[in-house]
């Protein structure tokens, strides 16, 4: 007989703490890769910023992501105690600034070919680490667009929320990033 | 009681916002204000920030308090 | 049908890497590009077919259907088809790791025979200086792979939760995906060769892994997926260890092994990240244009080696912590004393995790690197020798005055202290500035090297696999040809890599295929030992196998031993131990008058029938 996953549940940690506390430790090694990007940033340029940055572009998505992080809030809130209708849309209004937030994204991408293209010093920085965290931004859209299709099918409830929580948290991380990121490339000097 | 504890959670919801984009102005204007140096006034700025999204949206205290 | 899991692996990875090409000529095109470009399309056709190959082989029955809200499907095959499939025992998955990484490493060192071979004598002998270049960089990548994953990979899975009394580790779906994007690694690095090889040696420095033949770019996918297994291994292992631990097994209770891959998971867990940016880097920059390390557009090649060593200095204490575990492990037993100072080498343990993040710029002393730096990086450096100073104390002070019990792994063990302190007091000299900026690149760093990772890591690794053969298997080996193997292996190891020393001071550079002629003699007698000690895993091959088809049977403990994995059966049952195990005492209390370890009651048992363990003639299945 097979030892299955849910099995283990009958040890001290519950599931879901279980779960947390793994999601936690991939955060957590996910800061060290942010990390190694933002170093690489200062020890190629320096604090040196193009005047070239579209700064209300860059202050616009930044609103943009950290909104979506207030529906995210909110929808796991209301899954949280039973209000499922508050959840769907709040889920559905996260998942439509995540992809604002992507246009906007394309959009910088289209004046940064022209003022400082990816074989620049600066370019290099900018395309890799604005790319990497646009890569994070459609994985987290992918997951939470999984958990909005699973909601309306009837999953999840106030006690098993799990994968919404897990989606949320994710989520909430890419935008920590974002909230480091967005200085880096715009405002340093 | 129910819908009392949900709206109080979406009304913090609300305001850590309202700090997180207050903030974020604060590092724009900042960055239009000095032009060197900023470097330490953007790093405690953007911890504050990360400090409350991992507090208030990520609910980091879950870790260590005692499961429900 | 045994194959099909991984038939169906190959077959949507296929489809994966031929959609994913596809999509990339596409996305040249619409961006005005010329389509075809071969790494371009590579790089993209892996992706998806990583993805493919991991639905198929068993992501998707056992764990994506959830995701669409569809039932995962369960069940588990029997007998040697369980490793042939997206198991998630625990235990298959070890043996699956260590089998993969035992003939990883048996390849690696056909390639360190080849290179010995051409080196036997000076100037042109039976490869050219560029296919050297390539076998050379190939030998480095596979055996740090093979150091890196075969003890925490292979031993740590099948070990960790038995020691600790769980049943399986904290995620075992995500325990089998960490082993299944392996075979993708490996496959990736024996392509190398058909689209030019990497002759980067396994660090692949830039500006040479930017501008060299498209093999590079099979490497640079290879490590970053490597990496990626690392990190989830360690995520998998960390969790285990806080969570899982049975009733009464509290922190200061846990086996040593326990501890050093506790530590180790804590290093792959964050610095693998550092080494993925890193070789990510180099990737970009060879196809998709930016610049971070071509000088005449703002890139900077010393970038590289400071995030590459980021990782890979606290990467090989991810190679040295087990081993410490393994040989602290095996020493005890085998000397039947408490181990010495348990706690001073936690300590050590987690101290050598601290330090190691702040060590690494002392392989850029001859770099170029800013001059103020090298004093700093030489203190952490040598800082580091106190606390595996404290380790090799607690060594000593566990087999003095022992009643040592010489068997194969205890040999090892022992083996692996010689070398290792070898290895440590060498060290010292590329530590320190003044030394290093003469033995840089020299043959003298190979054998340091070799003799911590090898000397060192493997043999603890030999140690272990011997130890808990057994275990894995329920059989026992020749313990005849296990010695024999012992001191074959360490006569031979020695009598290669200390000449070593010698040509690397009479001026032997590291990564040549040729050298003046002077060296010809001690060379030529450096390469007839390695084959000598090549051919001494042939009869581990022969005694490990013959074992493992129609050994004796081992029984539940045949060591004698008293922590938990030996408390249950040989092989232990897919549930691992017939009730939660209740953990009372410390783990090595050998002669400590009434202590134990644990207990561990049979299924549905009286108090008066539960297993004892420790010196006690234990009771298995066999009586």
């Amino acid at each position: 007989m097979a030892v299955q996953p849910e099995a283990l549940a009958r040890h001290r940690l519950s599931r879901m703490a279980l779960n947390r506390m793994g999601l936690w430790l991939f955060l957590l090694s996910e800061t060290f890769f942010f990390a190694a990007l933002i170093s690489s940033r200062y020890y190629l340029q320096g604090l040196a910023r193009p005047e070239t940055l579209n700064q209300a572009l860059g202050l616009g998505i930044t609103m943009v992501l950290l909104l979506s992080s207030l529906s995210a809030y909110r929808a796991e809130t209301c899954i949280a105690h039973g209000d499922r209708k508050g959840f769907q849309q709040n889920l559905l209004a996260t998942i439509a600034l995540g992809l604002l937030f992507v246009v906007g994204v394309a959009m910088e991408w289209r004046e940064a070919f022209v003022h400082f293209p990816p074989n620049t010093g600066f370019g290099s920085i900018f395309f890799t680490m604005t790319g990497i965290h646009a890569f994070h931004v459609l994985s987290g859209l992918l997951v939470l667009t999984l958990v909005y299709m699973l909601g309306r099918r009837g999953h999840f409830s106030a006690g098993s929320s799990w994968g919404v929580e897990g989606a949320v948290k994710y989520w909430h991380f890419v935008d920590v990033a974002w909230v480091f990121i967005y200085p880096t490339l715009y405002l340093v000097t | 009681m129910q819908n009392g504890r949900l709206r109080s959670a979406l009304a913090r919801g609300r305001w850590v916002l309202v700090a997180l984009v207050a903030l974020t102005v604060v590092e724009y204007a900042v960055a239009l204000v000095m032009k060197s140096g900023n470097l330490p006034w953007m790093i405690i700025m953007n911890l504050v920030d990360a400090v409350l999204i991992l507090y208030y949206f990520m609910h980091i205290a879950q870790l260590w308090r005692k499961e429900e | 049908m045994a194959f099909a899991p991984l038939l169906r692996g190959i077959g949507f990875g296929a489809v994966g890497f031929l959609l994913g090409s596809g999509l990339g000529a596409i996305v040249r095109v619409t961006m005005g590009l010329d389509p075809w470009s071969a790494e371009a399309l590579v790089v993209v056709g892996y992706i998806f077919g990583l993805v493919g190959w991991l639905l198929g082989v068993g992501v998707w029955g056992t764990w994506a259907r959830e995701w669409f809200g569809l039932a995962a499907r369960r069940g588990e095959a029997q007998g040697w088809r369980r490793y042939l499939r997206f198991s998630t025992d625990h235990k298959v998955i070890g043996v699956q790791y260590l089998v993969t990484f035992l003939v990883v490493m048996l390849l690696g060192g056909v390639l360190a025979v080849l290179m010995r071979a051409e080196l036997m004598a000076p100037g042109k002998t039976i490869m050219t200086l560029n296919t050297y270049n390539n076998a050379m960089s190939l030998h480095g990548i596979l055996m740090v792979a093979v150091a890196v994953a075969a003890i925490i990979g292979g031993l740590g899975n099948f070990l960790v939760p038995l020691l600790i009394g769980a049943e399986d580790v904290a995620f075992p779906r995500l325990n089998a995906l960490s082993f299944w994007v392996i075979p993708p690694v490996a496959v990736l690095l024996l392509l190398t060769p058909l689209m030019g090889g990497f002759d980067s040696g396994w660090t692949a420095y830039p500006p040479l892994s930017v501008i060299n033949a498209q093999g590079q770019t099979l490497y640079l996918l290879a490590f970053i997926t490597f990496g990626f297994s690392s990190i989830l291994g360690g995520l998998n292992f960390i969790a285990t260890v806080i969570a899982m631990r049975a009733p009464g097994m509290t922190w200061s209770r846990l086996p040593i092994f326990v501890w050093s891959i506790f530590a180790a998971s804590l290093i792959s867990l964050t610095a693998t990240q550092f080494v993925a940016f890193a070789l990510l880097s180099v990737l970009l920059d060879r196809v998709a244009g930016t610049s971070f390390y071509d000088a005449t557009q703002g890139g900077n090649a010393l970038l590289y080696e400071h995030l590459f060593w980021f990782y890979s200095h606290p990467a090989v204490y991810i190679m040295i912590l087990p081993a410490f575990g393994v040989a602290l492990e095996v020493l005890a037993h085998f000397s039947r004393k408490p181990l010495f100072a348990y706690k001073w080498v936690v300590g050590a343990f987690m101290a050598v995790v601290g330090l190691s993040f702040l060590v690494w710029a002392h392989h850029l002393f001859t770099s170029g690197m800013s001059d103020f730096l090298h004093l700093p990086f030489m203190v952490t450096t040598e800082l580091i020798s106190i606390p595996t100073g404290i380790v090799f104390l607690s060594s000593l002070g566990t087999i003095w005055l022992g009643r040592l019990w010489l068997t194969t792994p205890m040999l090892f063990a022992l083996g692996f202290l010689f070398n290792f302190l070898i290895g440590g007091i060498t060290g010292i000299f590329l530590a320190d500035v003044p030394t290093d900026l003469h033995l840089q690149d020299t043959y003298f760093v190979v054998a340091h090297f070799h003799y911590t990772i090898v000397g060192g890591e493997v043999f603890a690794l030999l140690a272990g696999v011997y130890y808990w053969f057994p275990k894995l298997t329920g059989r026992m080996y020749s313990e005849r040809l296990g010695k024999l193997h012992f001191w074959w292996v360490l006569l031979a190891y020695n009598v290669t890599f200390i000449p070593m020393f010698w040509a690397g001071l009479h001026g032997m550079n590291r990564r040549v295929a040729d050298y003046s002629p002077e060296l010809g003699g001690i060379n030529l007698f450096i390469s007839i030992a390695a084959f000598v000690l090549a051919a001494s895993f042939l009869l581990m091959l022969v005694n490990l196998a013959r074992a493992w088809v129609r050994g004796p049977a081992a029984g539940a403990n045949p060591w004698k031993a008293r922590t938990l994995e030996w408390q249950t059966s040989s092989p232990p049952p897919a549930e691992n131990f017939p009730a939660e195990p209740q953990v009372v005492g410390a783990p090595y209390d050998y002669g400590v008058p009434g202590s134990r370890h644990a207990v561990v009651a049979a299924k549905g048992a009286s108090e008066g029938e539960e297993k004892r363990d420790g010196d006690a003639a234990p009771r298995n299945q066999e009586d």
